[in-house]
């Protein structure tokens, strides 16, 4: 074994294959900074071009680039609160902040040490387990899934920190949004008034963008200056000071490697997951994590990317292993060996340990060359969060417009951009948690499957495993710790008397959106009843629980005054693990004012679209910001916007040949669509 | 203005006709929408006709592959149908299904399959259900006795409809569990014994577990669909087991799409001459020693080649299902709610 290793790194640092990892590391960094863009594209378009490639090179490309994606991912998560792929978002949480204090190099310094670290840990993880692979995976059942959704469910009660009745309300709307398509038991089409792309489900890069990147900028744009303000230029010093925080957190890197390389080999678990049970983590584990995390603790970083980069050597294991992608990425990777004629499977550990390994060595090898690279830009892409925002604020909407159009290239991608762009942006302002319905919507479609499943196959019986006692256990004590030790506090104190009044003045935003959310939960509770019992189940009960705690939620801020108390679940109540709303400052009405307007060019944007296709929209949208609304003169207005349209024309549609959805004008004039320059109308 | 002028610039030279295939590929990209996700029987198949169909067309244009998933392919269908240039440049790879659903979902499928232009498939689908030779049932006569767990992904996919029809038309004990991600993930669920068997391909199996195959794991119920080269003597034939006629119609029907298998296609109203370049560079790469080694390594199975103007008559001959049997077939499956 120790032979087979050895050989294959020499296969791997053959100069030959040695440059097309290299190129699939620039590649996979490029992929990775722009949202909506992932590993997958990058995968798809390349693999064309392995064809002719040994299968070796072949693969250490297509590895190398795959790998590092999660490593880039954080740079417009930090800059922007933008996720560069589904992958960070819990990154934002605390990266974005840091930027906001001018922290932004010493979040990239930690953010990228901890990939690479994380990283390497994946391919430790990946060698050292090849021998006992095979019975690690096979003891997860969809009973054993079942209880890790249930386990990741009740991160939902650290996540939503400020308020667990509007953390766990959000995450029943996630949960629900999650159960829109087609029911696979009972073919029942679920929310989906007769639309083709609500029949799959509501994909999540839309949702994700939707629900970080158009608050973020709308606050940036509303807010009308940059992500950092009045801070010198990043040294390298603020770099180090990040490498420094990953090594004194050395131990926080390992748990978060741990986690994620451990699930991300369990196909089924779903790669979004990972890094919000690595921050969850983190948050309850961590000392003093309760006060500071969503308020740019660097731990929270680093737990986050740690995993993210572990996963990937995980999932390469299953792969592998037994020819199950864990994660979609994978699956093109699986497709890639079945061409160049390999089969995944128990071969990969005995006759061919030589492919597996040199697998191994890539994806160290891709996270030592793409933390590298980040690390000697950093510091410049850290300047980029100084650009005025009259400049940013419309590029970055662009490319989220194009990003979030990736996931299924249909119109249904930007009009639910545009839907969680307003849901984010009114949960932002009124202090309701967001990640928590992120990752309802994550479990929530894995959730039920493996429930059905789990008691069609063994009724009861599937509670009885010992996988599944062990991880509901754990989920019961860190429920029910921070309950049992407020309670033993309380009973020394004296018990503090609630005062029930009617408080008029907390008719406000937040009042009217506490009522859209409960009318939501009516609404889907009414419209499920007609359902048979499989697609009806989880909508109703979902609905009625939102629905309670919904409703609890209104009549606590009508009507009880609580005194205020140090407690533990008061701790956590302090602060909220999503990124405070920075625009306390200005007026209300004005605030409302701006945001019309901001929303106004989103909606225009998509208008536009329609009419005359996306891609010359996009055009139309940033010569109209610059000009009109962050008033720049034509010079900065043409240049910035011929610019960035150029950049896009040819990454979309020169190189990713992206089908453009049909265009009003389009349809009218066929004649447009004729020529491969400008078939994107 | 710019726009303006851009337009009346394309429309004329989009209306210059007399054009041949050859000028009109010459130098061109050809995009196939593949209308699956990533990896995958139809990924795979289709980015390797792509990699070889681009050296058979004149004028040698280049292919490349976008996926287009959703629907089992009737969102690709429909964007093809309805949204691609209809000059040959942007041609459909959809999954078995597309031409049932059409009969079966008219209200989804906005598409007419007697319009479409076919080009060809290279491989029909052979739908075999297997189960782990430890299953309490592993032959037909002991599936009637005796429950088995049959994993799927959902009532829309053929892996779910095989074993559903063959259920309802000879009375096996079969408990479908429907819900899994994906076919991969049920060969996982039967390698850990959470179900017993599934309906899947020969082919499939010998790109999953083709130990499988040979060591005796698994047993073969039985099968559906045109025969398959790889089969091994001895499996039951649905077709065969079935005693009246409508009965035999209803086994016709849900079988249209194995025999079409997986179908290369272009919107209607393509130029005519450009179709007929099109089936001849499918027709000439169906005998490429090149190809068919490529395929074979890739896609592990041999070729079963149907050329354009033979599928247009079997989806013409299937379009004539009489609307009963359509009708008992999607309640057969449990489709009434699409």
């Amino acid at each position: 074994m120790f032979e087979m290793a050895l050989s294959a790194l020499e296969i791997v640092f053959d100069p030959s294959r040695l440059i097309f990892v290299a190129l699939g590391v620039v590649i996979g960094l490029a992929l990775g900074v722009i949202p909506g863009l992932s590993g997958i594209v990058g995968l798809s378009l390349l693999l064309p071009f392995t064809f002719d490639m040994d299968p070796f090179t072949a693969l250490a490309f297509l590895v190398g680039l795959q790998a590092v994606v999660a490593t880039s991912d954080t740079i417009p998560a930090v800059l922007f609160g933008v996720p560069g792929t589904v992958g960070s978002a819990s990154t934002i949480l605390d990266g974005h902040p840091m930027a906001k204090k001018g922290q932004a190099a010493r979040a990239f310094g930690a953010a990228f040490s901890a990939s690479v670290l994380g990283g390497l840990f994946g391919a430790v993880f990946l060698a050292l387990c090849i021998p006992i692979l095979r019975p690690f995976i096979l003891s997860f059942g969809s009973p054993e899934l079942l209880a890790f959704c249930i386990f990741g469910l009740s991160l939902i009660g650290v996540l939503s920190g400020g308020n667990p009745l509007k953390g766990l309300a959000a995450a029943a709307i996630g949960l629900i949004i999650a159960t829109v398509g087609e029911e696979p038991n009972t073919a029942i089409e679920r929310w989906t008034f007769g639309s083709l792309y609500l029949l799959e489900g509501i994909p999540l890069v839309p949702l994700a963008l939707g629900l970080f990147a158009i608050p973020e900028i709308a606050e940036m744009a509303i807010a009308g200056r940059t992500v950092k303000k009045n801070h010198g230029v990043a040294t390298a010093w603020d770099q180090l000071t990040g490498v420094k925080d990953t090594l004194s957190n050395l131990s926080l890197v390992l748990r978060g490697s741990g986690i994620g390389s451990v699930l991300g080999a369990v196909p089924g678990i779903g790669a979004p997951v990972i890094p919000w049970i690595a921050y969850g983590h983190a948050m309850r584990a961590e000392k003093g994590a309760a006060e500071t995390f969503g308020k740019g603790d660097v731990r929270g970083v680093i737990a986050s990317e740690s995993s993210n980069n572990a996963k990937e050597g995980g999932a390469l294991v299953s792969t592998i292993a037994f020819g199950v992608p864990a994660t979609a990425a994978m699956a093109l990777l699986l497709g890639a060996f079945l061409i160049h004629g390999l089969s995944p499977g128990p071969d990969m550990l005995t006759t061919r340990l030589d492919v597996t390994y040199t697998l191994v060595w890539t994806v160290a090898l891709a996270n030592i060359l793409g933390c590298g690279i980040c690390f000697i830009f950093a510091r410049q892409l850290a300047s980029i969060a100084q650009i005025r925002v009259g400049v940013l604020a419309p590029v970055v909407l662009s490319i989220t417009f194009i990003g979030a159009f990736q996931a299924t290239r249909q119109w249904g991608d930007i009009v639910a951009l545009l839907c969680f762009g307003l849901l984010g942006w009114a949960m932002k302002r009124v202090n309701w948690p967001r990640p928590p319905l992120l990752l309802g919507l994550v479990l929530g479609g894995l959730l039920e499957r493996y429930m059905f499943i789990s008691f069609q196959r063994y009724g009861a019986d599937w509670l009885s495993r010992p996988i599944v006692i062990g991880v509901l256990l754990i989920t019961a004590y860190s429920i029910l710790k921070p309950f049992i030790s407020d309670l033993l506090k309380h009973r020394q104190k004296k018990s503090s008397q609630l005062i029930l009044a009617f408080k008029p003045h907390s008719i406000d935003s937040g009042f009217w959106f506490n009522l859209i959310v409960i009318t939501f939960f009516v609404i889907t509770i009414a419209g499920s009843w007609q359902w048979d019992f499989g697609a009806r189940l989880v909508p109703q009960v979902v609905g009625s629980l939102g629905l309670f705690l919904a409703s609890w939620q209104l009549t606590a801020t009508l009507f009880i005054n609580e005194p205020r108390q140090s407690s533990d679940i008061d701790k956590i109540g302090t602060n909220n693990a999503d990124t405070p709303s920075g625009l306390n400052n200005l007026p209300k009405n004005k605030i409302g004012y701006l945001t019309i307007r901001y929303f106004s060019w989103c909606f225009f944007n998509l208008a536009a679209a329609l009419v005359i296709g996306l891609l010359p929209a996009i055009l139309i949208f940033l010569a109209g910001y610059l000009r009109i609304e962050a008033k720049e003169n034509w010079k900065t207005t043409l240049t910035v916007s011929l610019g960035a349209w150029s950049i896009s024309y040819m990454l979309f549609h020169q190189l990713l040949r992206v089908p453009w959805p049909a265009s009003f004008i389009g349809d009218f004039f066929p004649g447009l669509r004729a020529s491969g320059l400008t078939n994107f109308f | 203005m710019y726009y303006l002028l851009l337009m009346t610039v394309l429309l004329m030279s989009s209306t210059t006709t007399a054009q041949t295939a050859k000028e009109f590929y010459a130098g061109r990209t050809i995009t196939i929408l593949v209308g699956s996700g990533a990896g995958g029987t139809t990924d795979i198949s289709g980015r390797i006709i792509a990699q070889h169909l681009q050296g058979h067309i004149p004028g040698n244009p280049s292919i490349i592959v976008q996926n287009l998933p959703g629907g089992g392919s009737v969102t690709m269908t429909n964007y093809i149908y309805r949204s691609a240039p209809r000059d040959g440049s942007i041609l459909g790879y959809s999954l078995p299904g597309i031409i049932t659903a059409q009969m079966m979902e008219p209200r989804r499928a906005k598409f007419d399959g007697q319009n479409i232009n076919w080009i060809g498939s290279a491989l029909k689908y052979t739908g075999i259900v297997s189960v782990m030779s430890s299953s309490p049932a592993t032959t037909l006569e002991e599936a009637k006795q005796r429950e088995l767990f049959i994993g799927t992904t959902g009532r829309g996919s053929p892996a779910h409809q095989f074993p559903a029809m063959a259920q309802a038309l000879l009375n096996l004990k079969f408990n479908i569990v429907a819900g899994y991600e994906s076919s991969n993930d049920v060969v996982f669920a039967m390698e850990r014994g959470e179900v017993h068997g599934q309906s899947s391909s020969l082919q499939a199996w010998a790109i999953t577990r083709p130990e499988w195959l040979t060591d005796g794991r698994i047993s073969h119920l039985l099968y559906m669909g045109p025969p398959d080269p790889l089969a091994k003597p001895g499996v039951p034939y649905l077709q065969s087991l079935m005693t009246n006629d409508r009965d035999r119609a209803l086994v016709d029907f849900i079988e249209i799409g194995s025999h079409m298998g997986w179908p290369l296609f272009a919107p209607p109203e393509v130029p005519l001459d450009r179709i007929r370049a099109l089936r001849d560079a499918f027709k000439t790469m169906m005998n490429d020693p090149e190809f068919i080694q490529a395929f074979k390594i890739s896609v592990r199975s041999e070729l079963q080649p149907t050329i354009g103007d033979e599928l247009s008559f079997f989806v013409e001959q299937a379009l004539e299902t009489p609307e009963s049997i359509v009708s008992e077939a999607k309640t057969i499956l449990g489709l009434n709610n699409r």
